[in-house]
């Protein structure tokens, strides 16, 4: 037996028909990302990690327990990683993101469940995510109800703890998210026997800064006139940063972006001159949901900005940091997660149709789609008050919803088309 | 079409493998291996048809770098939306 399945199989997990979705990777990974040839050469760790996304990153997660330390698993870019960090935990993203989870997930939900929470909770419960095997505790938040519920569901399997998220960022709910903060420090170093301190607080607030600044520094790349990265690998590199190391992964980001910026400075673009430039908007694309970027960008396109926690909310805005009292240093982390991540689970939520106003304008988008997840009534409902405001700016904009089946993509890449072709009009 | 795959046995060899045929002027691309080569989800790199001969002759002389250097059916399509 292979490493990788005597690993699977140690964990407990159904190699029958894990082994199903392995067969579908090689294909899907090659349709989207090896019929272009003007990949940078330096994406070469995350195709590496990519095509063993089951493999080489669960390896490592192990061989770290073997030695002690605690897998936190976490479901929303509300989760404050620097608390993990700081007790000497290890942050993963989890399964989440394929259609082959989803029918084991509907199994204990609602059909008309998001497909994202259905599939990560059948990749835990059908024993076909190595990530969702490995994890010493899962963290939950309240940022809808379909995940209030599910959380519930998984707690009886897997230990749990869920951060309550307040739905506005008054004074008080500033105060409530401080509050939620601290409770998770504690619970954190009790799991892993090293509770956090200033100064390990500190380190993982500026792991955290500089990973932020090296994806951040990946967009800035992509607001240049000639875009040198497609938007396809510009996702695999936030979808993968959800589950490597923080430090590596900054390191191969900047890595990339060396060689972006070389890019600019010769002039080279992965997009016709006059391919439209495409900012997305709306719910999350967990790995291996490359749908929608495959379609607008094999349609002519160019997917330059994500509005969406897998794109800017994920690293925008830092954490103060040289915090002089674990008080401050909590204070910092709420200020930069709850008072700046635009959620469509706040009401009212102003920030986020500013914030999509701005990129568009910061990345010089020729169109936004505000492209959300079946049954994700948070941004369905908010998406009329953002396509309204983009009306009024006078952006185009085309609303979407999917799932993760192959059995609406005709008609996404006919209304994809037809929106290119209007905007180029 | 086939589609010429070098397999190994972890992703560090492929990516030193991928680094040293770079400097002999050979472009491979990173890809999932196929399932109908190795039951593994492993790394692989992709050969272009027109560098096979001189990969295999590469590896000959530098054996220990790969596993096995194998040709598989792969008909990759952006617009096939089959995805995983």
């Amino acid at each position: 037996m292979d490493k990788n399945h005597q690993m699977w199989q140690d964990l407990g997990m159904d190699l029958e028909t894990h082994d199903q979705l392995c067969e579908a990777l090689p294909a899907a990974f090659g349709d989207v990302f090896l019929t272009s040839n003007d990949s940078p050469d330096t994406m070469d760790y995350f195709y590496a990690v990519a095509a063993d996304i089951h493999g080489l990153r669960p390896a490592e997660l192990v061989e770290e327990q073997k030695k002690g330390r605690k897998i936190f698993g976490t479901f929303c870019v509300f989760v404050p990683d620097e608390v993990i960090l700081a007790s000497d935990g290890i942050v993963t993203g989890l399964c989440g993101g394929s259609q082959f989870w989803v029918p084991e997930g509907e199994t204990v939900l609602p059909a008309n469940t998001c497909p994202l929470i259905k599939a990560s909770v059948g990749a835990r419960l059908g024993r076909t995510c190595p990530f969702f095997r490995i994890a010493d505790m899962f963290v939950g938040e309240t940022t809808c109800d379909g995940k209030k519920k599910a959380y519930e569901i998984l707690g009886e399997d897997v230990p749990m703890h869920i951060m309550h998220l307040p739905h506005g960022k008054r004074p008080q709910d500033m105060q409530a998210w401080s509050d939620e903060i601290r409770l998770f420090m504690d619970q954190a170093g009790e799991l892993t026997g090293k509770p956090a301190t200033l100064e390990t607080l500190n380190d993982s607030i500026r792991i955290m800064n500089e990973k932020r600044r090296a994806l951040a520094r990946l967009y800035e790349c992509r607001k240049n006139e000639n875009v040198p990265i497609s938007g396809r690998d510009a996702l695999l590199i936030m979808q993968i940063a959800f589950f490597d190391d923080p430090e590596r992964l900054t390191a191969q980001v900047n890595r990339v972006c060396d060689e972006l910026e070389q890019r600019i400075a010769d002039g080279k673009s992965v997009a016709a001159k006059d391919a439209p430039r495409i900012l997305i908007t709306g719910t999350p694309l967990a790995v291996p949901n490359w749908k929608i970027h495959n379609i607008i960008e094999s349609s002519g396109a160019v997917v330059v900005c994500e509005e969406n926690c897998t794109g800017t909310r994920y690293f925008t805005h830092e954490v103060a940091e040289d915090n002089k009292s674990v008080e401050e240093a909590i204070d910092a982390l709420t200020d930069r997660y709850l008072g700046n991540i635009n959620c469509a689970c706040f009401t009212p939520n102003p920030g986020r149709a500013d914030d999509i106003v701005r990129l568009a304008k910061e990345y010089d988008v020729d169109g936004v789609i505000d492209l959300n997840l079946k049954f994700c009534n948070l941004y369905d409902t908010e998406g009329y008050l953002v396509e309204r405001r983009l009306s009024d700016e006078g952006i185009p904009v085309l609303g979407l919803e999917t799932d993760y089946t192959d059995s609406d993509a005709e008609q996404l890449r006919t209304r994809v088309e037809a929106f290119l072709e209007m905007i180029a009009d | 079409m086939l589609v010429n795959y070098l397999l190994f046995d972890s992703h560090e060899q492929a990516l030193n493998l991928r680094s040293l045929l770079k400097d002999e002027g050979i472009r491979t691309r990173i890809a999932p291996a196929p399932r109908s080569l190795t039951r593994c989800c492993g790394v692989s790199l992709i050969v272009a048809e027109d560098d096979a001969d001189s990969v295999r002759d590469y590896i000959e002389s530098h054996p220990g770098l790969c596993r096995e250097f194998e040709a598989a059916e792969q008909d990759f399509n952006p617009n096939r939306d089959r995805y995983c």
